[in-house]
């Protein structure tokens, strides 16, 4: 809101000096528009709310008409009188103009000076309009994408934009220095007080039925103004929804082709349709060579369909190709070798898979069972129940970040049958007494022995440092008096954890 | 020759002061220093004093011809060239030679100021009944501005001037406009005053055509009006405008008489405008209008209630401003308030007349009564 004190300030009114009437502190009334007329003898409006009153001719500045003419700017409410000519008026008129409080400019072109207020006044309006302009010219040429979108209007309005979620996770936007990523606790708070103007921040809620909400923001420069911001990021977020409309749409379609597929090959009996490997061809699916079947199950409540990508995006930060198809309350995921892999690759690719639990478990609740490597059709299918299998152990076992694999599965179990014994519980529990009250040493030598005592296997499952899971060790191998070098003192104290931990 | 008619008034020596005061105050700024010719009038007057007479007593005893008489031109030059004292009752001799009738009664032009004194000097030179009627009810500049030319113009043909130095000027034939042009050529080029008749008129014929009772309200208007009221008046009547002192004054010369404009800043804190010519015409407090002619706008001095003439008031001044009830006669038709509102003077404003005669005081700002801007 411009008021007259800072329109004194504007360049485009150097020429207008103040004349009488207050001035400075004083002179805070909110200016909305400009009123001309054509001299002190033309009808001046009654309502002046807002208005700068304006005149044109010239004015007898010792003049009674310049007396009324203040009169009727304070009748009529306006914020001042803007006459011609710079030079002082008379005693009388500045008596007039202090007693009714009306503020009294001066400049030698009235229409000039009228003409720039007027011109800064509609500034807002233009700035407003320019900044939703550009982004529905950039939302009409980006394509189909929610990232060409908020790509293509970041581009038009040099401004950092970011597509978020409610938790303040980056979806969509620049995530590399510059421009300058936001940490995600900032954008939380953001989240938290959208209307605090001190964050520098504009915000705008996309209207999305995703689980995590979807939020716009934008990164203000200093001068920027809130309200075309607003307006800009209001138009981006409904071409934003219209397109997550559309990715769920066509998502959710080659969600039910991909899971019909999938109940199809897994049917009882084995596929009635001919024309099954085609289709699955179709999808990018290989019957031939060895299957890995992954399962990964989330709580009842999460939606498989729209968290697919994320899921998507885990396997392929972890570097693992796998296909993933929404099944049941998670995923039916599967990866395909042309041929055996070398046991060096299996233990990498086991390694990656564990990392893809871990990097789902920073965001869901995920359990995750992974079955053996099973050749052909048949073998998909196999591989795909032992997996779900394994993630049925997995949804009790949190010492290996709620993941199972079978192939070590048929040890284990051994093995755990037999720690539950009544002789061996209580030795394990005698032996582990030291850490009785370090949980998190006790877990942390649990994930690391299940990790074939990688310290970089076993920070990646617990999700810490390194040096963490390093010290951590350190310390339980101190309370406890062992040596892990040792493969006897590791194998008791390995089962010493399983048996502890399965009791618990 | 007297009239003896029940109610009517009488001027008696005694009353010469008031008369005076309320003669300056009828001037509204102008009309010239009645007092001028105070001295003169208390060795004029008969001691049983001299009877007003109205028009309808003055037809009732069948007075046929009054003639209007008065001084004319600027009367600031009467204390430069100063008169001999009978000029008017010359005027009048001479006009009723040029006529060839009897002059049965005089009356003033304009009963206001000096023009106010005169003609009851006049009557008493000459022993002729004085008719309390005038063409103006107060003091106005123009004869585009007399009752009689804006009701009657036809009856007003010819005027007779004289001057201290014996000369005399009959014009007859003319009409109003064509007497005013020759009478201000003539008085313009001949020493800038001169002692003038008009008429004679048939007396039975003013009526209507006249302001009655003028000289009787100055009376009335100097004996309440005083020092002692001054600090009263709110409740006496008239419309107090402003109290205080002036701040600004402005000349300049305007297309026939010279402009003035007073700032005078009342001690409440109100601004008040004062826009005159030969008499103050329009008075405007913090931007608004609330009194213009016809109504009198009168500066007083504030310590002696002096009317203060236009042409006297000065920067400083303590002043109090006055707003009282014009003549009914210019109150009465639009037709009439058109010719002596302020856009007669130049001054582009409606009139603002005050509320009610007697309910003067009703007349004041609206926005400032409230105290506080909207």
């Amino acid at each position: 809101m411009t008021t007259l004190r800072q329109a004194l300030a504007l360049r485009s009114w150097r020429a207008v000096r103040l004349l009488a009437g207050p001035a400075g502190e004083a002179a805070t009334a909110a200016l909305r528009r400009v009123e001309l007329i054509a001299d002190v003898r033309a009808p001046v409006p009654t309502d002046l709310q807002g208005a700068l009153l304006a005149v044109a001719g010239e004015i007898d500045r010792d003049d009674w008409h310049l007396d009324v003419l203040i009169r009727r700017t304070a009748a009529g409410g306006a914020a001042g009188l803007l006459i011609a000519g710079t030079g002082p008026i008379g005693t009388a008129a500045t008596v007039v103009a202090d007693r009714l409080a009306v503020t009294i400019l001066g400049t030698d072109d009235p229409i000039a000076g009228a003409v720039a207020l007027r011109v800064h006044l509609a500034q807002p309006e233009l700035e407003r309009a320019r900044w939703v302009t550009a982004v529905a010219d950039a939302v009409e040429g980006a394509g189909d994408t929610v990232d060409a979108v908020v790509t293509g209007a970041a581009a038009v309005l040099d401004r950092s934009i970011w597509l978020v979620d409610s938790g303040g996770n980056v979806v969509v936007g620049p995530t590399s220095h510059p421009p300058d990523p936001p940490e995600s606790a900032e954008l939380a708070a953001v989240l938290a007080a959208p209307e605090s103007a001190t964050v520098g921040w504009v915000l705008h809620e996309v209207a999305t039925d995703h689980p995590r909400g979807a939020y716009l923001m934008l990164r203000r420069r200093e001068h920027d103004e809130l309200a075309p911001a607003r307006a800009a990021l209001s138009v981006l977020a409904v071409a934003i929804a219209g397109r997550l409309a559309v990715q769920r749409l066509s998502s959710e379609r080659d969600a039910r082709q991909r899971m019909s597929l999938l109940a199809e090959l897994l049917q009882p009996g084995g596929p009635v349709d001919p024309q099954l490997p085609r289709r699955m061809l179709e999808q990018g699916w290989r019957l031939d060579g060895y299957h890995e079947g992954i399962r990964i199950d989330v709580p009842a409540a999460a939606d498989p369909v729209a968290l697919r990508p994320e899921v998507l995006r885990a396997f392929a930060d972890a570097g693992v190709p796998a296909q993933v198809v929404e099944q049941g309350a998670g995923w039916a995921a599967w990866c395909t070798f042309a041929d055996l892999p070398a046991p060096k690759q299996r233990e990498a690719h086991a390694s990656a898979v564990r990392r893809v639990q871990w990097l789902l478990r920073a965001r869901l609740p995920t359990v995750m069972g992974v079955g053996s490597l099973q050749p052909g059709a048949e073998g998909l299918v196999r591989s795909l129940g032992e997996a779900g299998d394994a993630a049925k152990i997995a949804a009790t076992r949190t010492a290996g970040g709620h993941l199972v694999q079978v192939d070590r599965l048929g040890l284990s179990q051994l093995l755990l049958a037999w720690t539950r014994t009544e002789t061996f519980g209580p030795a394990a529990s005698s032996l582990l007494t030291p850490l009785q009250d370090e949980p998190a040493l006790l877990a942390t030598l649990s994930a690391y022995l299940e990790a074939q005592s990688s310290i970089a296997e076993t920070a990646a499952i617990l999700g810490v440092h390194r040096n963490t899971v390093t010290a951590r060790i350190s310390k339980a191998v101190e309370l406890l008096g062992i040596d892990l070098g040792d493969p006897d003192e590791r194998l008791a104290v390995q089962l010493a954890c399983r048996s502890v931990l399965a009791q618990r | 020759m007297s009239v003896s008619t029940v109610g009517s008034s009488r001027l008696y020596p005694a009353d010469l002061d008031r008369f005076l005061r309320g003669a300056a105050l009828l001037g509204s700024g102008g009309g010239g220093e009645a007092a001028l010719f105070g001295a003169r009038l208390v060795d004029q007057l008969p001691s049983d004093g001299l009877e007003l007479v109205s028009m309808a007593e003055a037809v009732a005893a069948g007075l046929g011809t009054v003639a209007a008489v008065g001084m004319i031109g600027a009367t600031s030059v009467l204390t430069e060239k100063l008169p001999n004292g009978n000029e008017i009752a010359g005027s009048v001799v001479a006009a009723e030679r040029w006529c060839g009738r009897r002059i049965d009664a005089v009356m003033p032009v304009e009963a206001a100021g000096v023009n106010a004194i005169l003609p009851v000097l006049t009557a008493a030179q000459l022993g002729l009944p004085l008719v309390d009627a005038d063409f103006t009810g107060r003091a106005l500049p123009r004869f585009d501005q007399l009752s009689l030319v804006v009701a009657r113009p036809q009856l007003l043909r010819s005027a007779t001037l004289a001057q201290p130095g014996g000369q005399l000027l009959v014009l007859d034939k003319c009409s109003p406009a064509e007497l005013e042009r020759a009478v201000r050529a003539y008085v313009g080029h001949s020493g800038g005053w001169a002692g003038a008749t008009f008429g004679p008129f048939p007396l039975g014929e003013l009526a209507g055509a006249a302001c009655e009772g003028t000289l009787a309200r100055a009376l009335a208007l100097g004996g309440w009006l005083t020092a002692e009221a001054l600090e009263r008046l709110d409740e006496l009547a008239g419309a107090v405008l402003a109290r205080g002192r002036v701040i600004e004054v402005v000349r300049s010369q305007g297309q026939q008489f010279t402009r003035s404009s007073f700032a005078v800043a009342a001690a409440d804190g109100a601004l008040l405008r004062i826009e005159a010519e030969n008499e103050y015409v329009a008075a405007i407090r913090d931007g608004l209008p609330v009194a213009t002619s016809p109504e009198l706008i009168c500066v007083l001095d504030r310590r002696t209630a002096e009317p203060i003439a236009v042409e006297r008031l000065r920067f400083g001044d303590d002043v109090q401003v006055v707003a009282l009830t014009g003549p009914p006669w210019w109150r009465a038709e639009a037709r009439r308030l058109a010719a002596v509102g302020p856009r007669a003077f130049g001054v582009d404003l409606d009139p603002v007349l005050l509320s009610q005669p007697g309910r003067e005081r009703d007349a004041v700002d609206p926005v400032a009564s409230t105290g506080e801007r909207r």
